[in-house]
This record gives structure tokens, C-alpha cells and sequence, in this order.
């Protein structure tokens, strides 16, 4: 292991420190120690990175300097009453009203606005964000992008001296992601930003804290902490596989790669002709969708928030009919073959914590087998073979509700593999993982021989595991191309909102620190 | 016994089953040919059958009207109409709620779906009372023929179609005050005439969160199901739905204590802000004591009506 930084002098971003830290230890009631000794100072104009593995105590720091917890002990100084802001990880939390207006007044009204000046403010704050054609809607009817947009127009709009944001990026589509760091961008208060996403973070902010165990590790530069390698290894923060991703989208795509995207002329084993899905409201799932997947292929399925990839995922396994033919290793899904489908096709959950509902991994693992008629004697061998390939061996008898995000999302993994599918739809799979925990996992899919189909907005992630892209928009296919192809079409990406171009730009930049 | 015996001959209620039954078929093969709404694609599907009362529709003197005063003219029309029994009054209070949803222009999309579940509870009242309410000596009683052996209730027929009219009413008031006030006003104006505010707040942090909780529910049911999960009848399906129960309940209350947080941080301190400020206006007097009177007239006209009848007056 590496050193233990020394005290750095402080990173005075802006003249005027605010808010002190002065060895403060936060203990939970139930006598988990989250934070030990921690001080530091923060400055007006700060944009300060909070990274650091799942369980090191980031979201707890975050409500420290938000005022919603208080300090076990230690002494937190604030410099005048400091106005603090915290947009949510889940945004639903946030969202407590019965519509988007009401969710932005709330906060104006109380602090005594008149409703004159509460109105403008509300507008003014929709349109930067732009929610405008939603503010009277109510937030179960948006999509989870255009709430995350509500929840800090929110925030926001109380115009807070200092800002902190929870995993902003978690789930979102590029184009939200662009809109929120524009906004971001323009605000001249304090940002305190708690992220796995150092893209991201490089992108907004200035100074950096590495969290472990409850302790500040090291109090950087933006620059400095994406440059040491060996503090990234060190805290599960080593994007540095990521560098591949920007590289490889400049080149020209690999032959092999081009040969795999041949599951449309092929015999297929996943087989969609005409297919539609309408809720009973008669809102559109997906539309007249016709697709062909090989056995083997890894398909990434991409489209903005509410495009019809998670609708597409369920009809596949058999949770929603919908119409259309259906055909999965050349046989018609008929009713009876539809409800037996869940022998044969998995999903991974978006949030994992949806696939946990027993009192230990083993229970939880196990689940799938028993319901399958697997004799007892092969369900423990087959529960530790699972959790041995996620890399959870002798968490038998842990509590699922007691991992952390990353040994969550290897266990919903496991739950999964354990069933042998033939598909493996994963949702999300990148959603509050680490980088460590994204490599492990890239690592744990490309050493299985299943068809994989993965969803998810990181495009960069997805060029480890995928070798074809199909994207949706609005329910329908758009696109179906290699991989390597979609990468380069940037324009193709702008308009159905995955512009990546910062990301881009920030990778090759912090390829440049990193290689000197 | 003295009972009164209404005798319905077959080749009447047969022809009448069976043009009913004609009717019912072409409606479910209109609906089923045209499908269930126009085409459209939401930003995210959700689809629970809760009426929604985010978005109002229209802009009419009744959307105008002070919540408060409309929402207690609305109650007390409501408590006058259940009280009234003849069915000619019941009838007239029902028309008066449907007078009133037309003024406002209420789709009738959004009546349509608050009526559907009070028409399938009249239905089964209607076919359920007349064959279990007890015969009493003076009940009436109705035999299609030729099935003499099963009398139905005449009198509970009529309780139950008379109990069918109130729900209706009181439905169409209900649709009528949630449809034409964005929800937090009503709310609010509940509040207002006297409705603890704690109570209120409750009302609409449910409305709120029932959508996702249920969402919540909803996932986590298709992830047991994606993994062989049927419910049965069993102690294994009883220990699932236990565990099933529990984890939500503790997702819901780890989720109770993060939006206490952020309510706290948008400075909540017990009570949510005056969203809209209530200011009543003549007009919005005018209407109120208007709609009073309408429900006073019916239940004193009825009320006058049935004491004359007693008395044998003219």
C-alpha cells in the first residue's frame, strides 16, 4: 500500500475560507465509525471532487457540510450562515411534491418570497434547465433524467453558497449530463461533488479528496489525482483502463470486430420480427421493432432515458407480451413458453437492491435454483461456483442490504449466473461502481461465454464488452451497427442525444498528464 | 304471507337479457378494434390506474372558483344527496353533479375512469343484494319465469341501484372539486376548513410517493418473478411474500428519512408553504351559497314531500 499523504497546504482556489473542519469523527447510532479526523478547509469558489471506494465515507462527509448530520465530535466552523444545496442521489427523494412547480416554489416560499417573484424565479430556473414543457407535470410522469434536472433546478433556485451534488451523473442520459454541467459550469458558489466519475469531475472541478476508511487520504488538485496511478490503484479509483476507450474510438474499426455484426443475415438466436409493446394506458413501450441476435453476440442497447430499452429487456424476458414475433433459438415464443422464459433469460437490475429480498447471499443465490428443481446437494456447489466468479467467495451469510454498491451489483450478478441463461441482460451495470468495481466487472462479463445484452449510457464501458450497438429512440430502432462504428459516428450520437465529447476531450487530456 | 309478487313472463325479459347482452358484445368489439387511447409515447412509461391530478384540463368559472368555498359546498352536497331516499331526488342530485362536471368541462375521459370502479361495485350490488337480503313479510318480490323457485328482492334491487345513484353522486362531485383545483390546492383548502395540517401534509406526501412506492413494489416483483417465483398457496409463497413485505418496508422507511432531509434542507420546519394563496371573491360566495341551495332544496323538497305523503296532504 502507499503512503498516507503528507498535510498538503490548502488549494486556495477562491480568497475567502467559509467553512473549517477541524478533526471531526462522525459514528453512526448504531456505532459504525464513518469519519475519523477530518479537517480541512473550504474556500468561496471551491469545486472540490469527493472520491474514494464504496463504504469510505463520502456521502457521509456530503451531509456533514450539508448541516444533516452533526459532528460526533470535532468542531465544524462556518464562516457566516452559509446557504447549503444538496442535490440527491436518487432524485425521487427530492422531488416531494405533487408537481415540478411546487417542487422549485417550495423551497423560495419558505424562505419568504412572494409568489410574484417565487413564479419568475421557477421559470427562469425550468428554462436553464430545460424542464419547461414539464414544471406542471407531475415527477412519476418524467423521465428519470428530466427529474434529476427538476431536483436541481430545485436546488438551485435557492441560490445556494455552496452546492453538493451526490453522484449527479448516476443513470443519465448524455444529453441531461450536458445540460446539468452547463449549468453547473455558470455557478459561482462552492461545489462539493461526490462521484465515481472522474471524467466528470475533471471536467467540473478543481481540488480533490481521496476518502478511505473514513479518512482524508489526500487533499489534491484535480490534475494531480488523475495523474498518480498509484493513488488511483490504490483507492479502487484506476479509470486508467478507460484510456483505451478514447483511443480506440480514433482508430479504424478491427477487422474481427466487423465480422462479429453478423447476426442479421445469420441463423439467430434472438429473433424479434414486427415486435410492439403498448402499456394498457396506451403509452408506447416499443414500436414495430425487428431484430436479429447471434448466440454469443454482445449487444449494447442505447437510446436516452425512456427510450424503450428497459420496456425491450422485459418483453425479452418475458414479463411484458407484447406483439409481434418473438422467436428464441428458432422457436415461437408461445404463452406457455412465456412464462417458462425466466429459465432462460436473466436480468440484472438497474438498481440491485430490487433483486434482494433474502436474509443472506447464500438465500439470495440460491433462489433461482430452487425454483428451477435443482437437487440441494448442486445448489451449494453451484451457489459457491457463483459467487466465486463474481468474487464475493465467503460472503454466504453476509446480509445482501449490508454490501456495498459494488459487491451488490456482483451478487445480483450472481443470482443471475447462477441460473446458467442463455441471455443476460445487464441494466445499468455501471451505476454507483467504482472504477475498480467497473474493471472487475468488465473483467467477471468477458470471461463468460453467455449472449449479453447491456444497456447503459456509458458508452466507453460498453466498448469493453459490446461488439454491436443498437440503438433506440422514442421505442424504435435507429441504429444497428458495429460497435467500433457507432463510436465514431459522432453525429449519429448527437442527435439521438450521446454526445460524449467532453468525455472525449477530458480523456485524451488526462492521457496527456498521465503519460507526461 | 303477505307478499307482493311481480311476475316477469319470459318472452320479456329473455328478448330484454338478450339485447343487452348484444350491446355489451358490440361495445367490447368497438373498444377492442379501436384500442384503448390514441397513439402516443410518454418519456417514461408508467402505468399504474391511479387518475391523475397533476393536470388540469380547461379553464372554466368552476376551475376559477375559491378552492375552499367549492370544496365545502361540495361536501355538504354530498352529505344532502346520500341522505336523500326517493329515487326521483336522487336521480335530480345525480343530474345536478353531471350539470355541474359539464360546466366545467370536465373530459369525459377522466369521468369515464373514476366512474368505472363505482358501475363494476353497483353491478355486483345489483345482483348480489336481491338474492341475500332477507325476505322479510311485507318484501316484495320478483320470479322470471319460468324459474319460480328463485325470487329475487325487489326491495333490495332498488337499495342497491339507490345506493348506486349516491356513490355516482358523490364520484362526480369528488372528480368534479380534485379535476378543476390543481391537487395541493385542494389540499390546502382542506386544511383550511379544518382539517388538521398534519393530515393534510400526509394527503399529499402519499399522493406523492404511492406512485413510487409502487414502482418500487413493481420491480422487485419482476425480479422474483425473473427468477421462478409463482405465488401459490404454501408456506414457501407465505415466507417470500414475508421477506418481500419486509424489504420493503425497509426501503420505504430508509426513503422516509432522505426526503426528511431534503424537506428539511429546502427549510422545511413543520409546515409546507402557501402554494396558493386562497382569496375568496363575491362571486366565489355567490356560487357557494348557489350550490347550498340546490342541495338544501332537494333534501327539504323531499323531506316536505315524504311528511305530506304521511299525513295523506295533497
Amino acid at each position: 500500500m502507499h503512503e498516507v499523504a503528507q498535510p498538503r497546504p490548502y488549494i486556495r482556489v477562491g480568497d475567502e475560507p467559509f467553512l473549517e473542519f477541524a478533526q471531526v469523527d462522525y459514528v453512526y447510532p448504531d456505532g459504525k465509525r464513518a469519519l475519523q479526523g477530518i479537517s480541512f478547509k473550504l474556500y468561496r469558489g471551491d469545486r472540490l471532487a469527493v472520491v474514494g471506494k464504496n463504504g469510505a465515507g463520502k456521502t457521509t462527509l456530503a451531509k456533514l457540510i450539508a448541516g444533516i448530520y452533526r459532528p460526533t465530535s470535532g468542531k465544524i466552523t462556518s464562516i457566516n450562515d452559509q446557504n447549503v444545496g444538496m442535490l440527491f442521489q436518487d432524485c425521487d427523494d427530492q422531488l416531494f411534491c405533487p408537481t415540478i412547480f411546487e417542487d422549485i416554489a417550495f423551497g423560495l416560499l419558505l424562505k419568504g418570497f412572494s409568489p410574484e417573484t417565487t413564479e419568475r424565479q421557477v421559470l427562469e430556473w425550468a428554462r436553464r434547465l430545460d424542464i419547461e414543457r414539464f414544471i406542471y407535470r407531475e415527477p412519476h410522469h418524467l423521465s428519470y433524467g428530466e427529474r434529476k434536472r427538476a431536483a436541481l433546478a430545485a436546488v438551485l433556485a435557492m441560490d445556494p453558497d455552496i452546492l453538493i451534488l451526490d453522484e449527479p451523473t448516476v443513470g443519465l442520459d448524455r444529453e441531461s449530463e450536458g445540460i446539468i454541467l452547463d449549468v453547473l459550469s455558470s455557478f459561482q458558489g462552492t461545489i462539493v461533488c461526490v462521484s465515481h466519475d472522474l471524467f466528470f469531475l475533471y471536467e467540473l472541478c478543481q481540488r480533490a479528496f481521496v476518502l478511505k476508511n473514513g479518512m482524508v487520504h489526500h487533499d489534491y488538485t484535480i490534475e494531480e489525482l488523475v495523474a498518480n496511478k498509484e493513488t488511483l490503484r490504490d483507492h479502487g479509483l484506476d479509470f486508467t483502463f478507460r484510456f483505451q476507450c478514447c483511443a480506440a474510438s480514433r482508430e479504424d474499426p478491427s477487422p474481427e470486430k466487423v465480422s462479429l455484426h453478423s447476426a442479421n443475415t445469420g441463423n439467430a438466436f434472438i429473433e424479434l420480427q414486427g415486435y410492439s409493446y403498448r402499456y394498457p394506458s396506451g403509452v408506447w413501450g416499443i414500436k414495430k421493432i425487428d431484430l436479429k441476435i447471434g448466440r454469443g453476440e454482445r449487444v449494447a442497447l442505447i437510446g436516452e432515458n425512456g427510450a424503450g430499452k428497459s420496456t425491450l429487456a422485459l418483453c425479452l424476458s418475458g414479463i411484458f407480451k407484447g406483439s409481434g414475433v418473438y422467436r428464441l433459438d428458432g422457436e415461437a415464443i408461445s404463452e406457455k413458453r412465456r412464462k417458462k422464459l425466466w429459465q432462460r433469460v436473466g436480468i440484472v437490475f438497474q438498481d440491485s437492491r430490487d433483486q434482494f429480498f433474502s436474509s443472506s447471499c447464500f438465500e439470495e443465490v440460491a433462489f433461482g435454483l430452487k425454483r428451477l428443481g435443482i437437487p440441494k446437494k448442486d445448489i451449494e456447489k453451484r451457489v459457491k461456483e457463483a459467487l466465486a466468479a463474481v468474487k464475493l467467495d465467503g460472503y454466504e451469510e453476509r446480509v445482501p442490504h449490508h454490501l456495498s454498491g459494488g459487491e451488490q451489483k456482483r451478487l445480483a450478478l450472481a443470482t443471475i449466473l447462477v441460473m446458467k441463461p442463455d441471455l443476460i441482460i445487464l441494466d445499468e451495470p455501471t451505476n454507483n461502481l467504482d472504477p475498480q468495481g467497473e474493471e472487475s466487472l468488465i473483467e467477471i462479463i468477458n470471461s463468460l461465454n453467455s449472449t449479453f445484452m447491456v444497456i447503459s449510457h456509458d458508452v466507453c464501458f460498453l466498448s469493453f464488452i459490446c461488439d454491436r450497438a443498437v440503438i433506440l429512440h422514442r421505442g424504435e430502432v435507429v441504429g444497428d451497427m458495429n460497435y467500433e462504428e457507432f463510436l465514431r459516428s459522432e453525429q449519429e450520437s448527437v442527435r439521438h442525444h450521446h454526445e460524449h465529447g467532453y468525455r472525449q476531450r477530458c480523456c485524451h487530456r488526462i492521457r496527456e498528464l498521465f503519460y507526461g | 304471507m303477505d307478499k307482493t309478487i311481480m311476475w316477469i313472463p319470459y318472452y320479456f325479459w329473455l328478448p330484454a337479457a338478450g339485447i343487452l347482452a348484444a350491446i355489451g358484445f358490440a361495445f367490447y368489439m368497438i373498444k377492442k378494434t379501436r384500442g384503448a387511447s390514441p397513439e402516443h409515447h410518454n418519456a417514461e412509461a408508467f402505468d399504474i390506474d391511479i387518475p391523475s391530478m397533476g393536470i388540469l384540463r380547461g379553464d372554466s368559472f368552476i376551475h376559477r372558483w375559491d378552492p375552499r368555498i367549492k370544496l365545502a359546498s361540495g361536501i355538504l352536497f354530498s352529505f344532502f344527496s346520500v341522505s336523500l331516499t326517493s329515487f326521483s331526488f336522487l336521480l335530480a342530485s345525480m343530474m345536478w353533479a353531471f350539470l355541474f362536471c359539464f360546466l366545467a368541462k370536465l373530459p369525459s375521459i377522466s369521468i369515464k375512469r373514476r366512474l368505472k370502479p363505482i358501475v363494476a361495485f353497483t353491478i355486483a350490488l345489483v345482483v348480489l343484494l336481491p338474492l341475500t337480503a332477507p325476505i322479510k313479510p311485507d318484501s316484495r318480490l320478483i320470479v322470471f319465469e319460468p324459474f319460480t323457485s328463485l325470487a329475487l328482492n325487489y326491495d333490495a334491487l332498488l337499495g342497491a341501484i339507490a345506493i348506486g345513484i349516491k356513490a355516482t353522486t358523490v364520484v362526480l362531485v369528488t372528480t368534479l372539486i380534485l379535476e378543476t383545483s390543481p391537487y395541493t390546492a385542494t389540499i390546502m383548502a382542506l386544511s383550511k376548513i379544518g382539517v388538521p395540517g398534519s393530515l393534510a401534509q400526509m394527503l399529499l406526501l402519499t399522493y406523492r410517493y404511492i406512485f413510487v412506492l409502487i414502482n418500487e413494489a413493481e420491480r422487485m416483483h419482476r425480479a422474483m418473478r425473473l427468477r421462478g417465483f409463482e405465488a401459490k398457496t404454501g408456506m414457501e409463497t407465505l415466507r417470500i411474500v414475508g421477506s418481500f413485505i419486509g424489504t420493503l418496508f425497509v426501503r420505504s422507511f430508509e426513503r422516509i428519512q432522505r426526503i426528511t432531509e431534503a424537506m428539511e434542507m429546502r427549510g422545511y420546519r413543520g409546515h409546507f408553504p402557501g402554494f396558493y394563496p386562497f382569496k375568496a371573491r363575491t362571486k366565489d360566495w355567490i356560487l357557494g351559497l348557489l350550490w347550498f341551495a340546490i342541495s338544501a332544496g332537494l333534501y327539504t323538497t323531499e323531506h316536505f314531500h315524504v311528511i305530506r305523503l304521511i299525513k295523506g296532504l295533497p
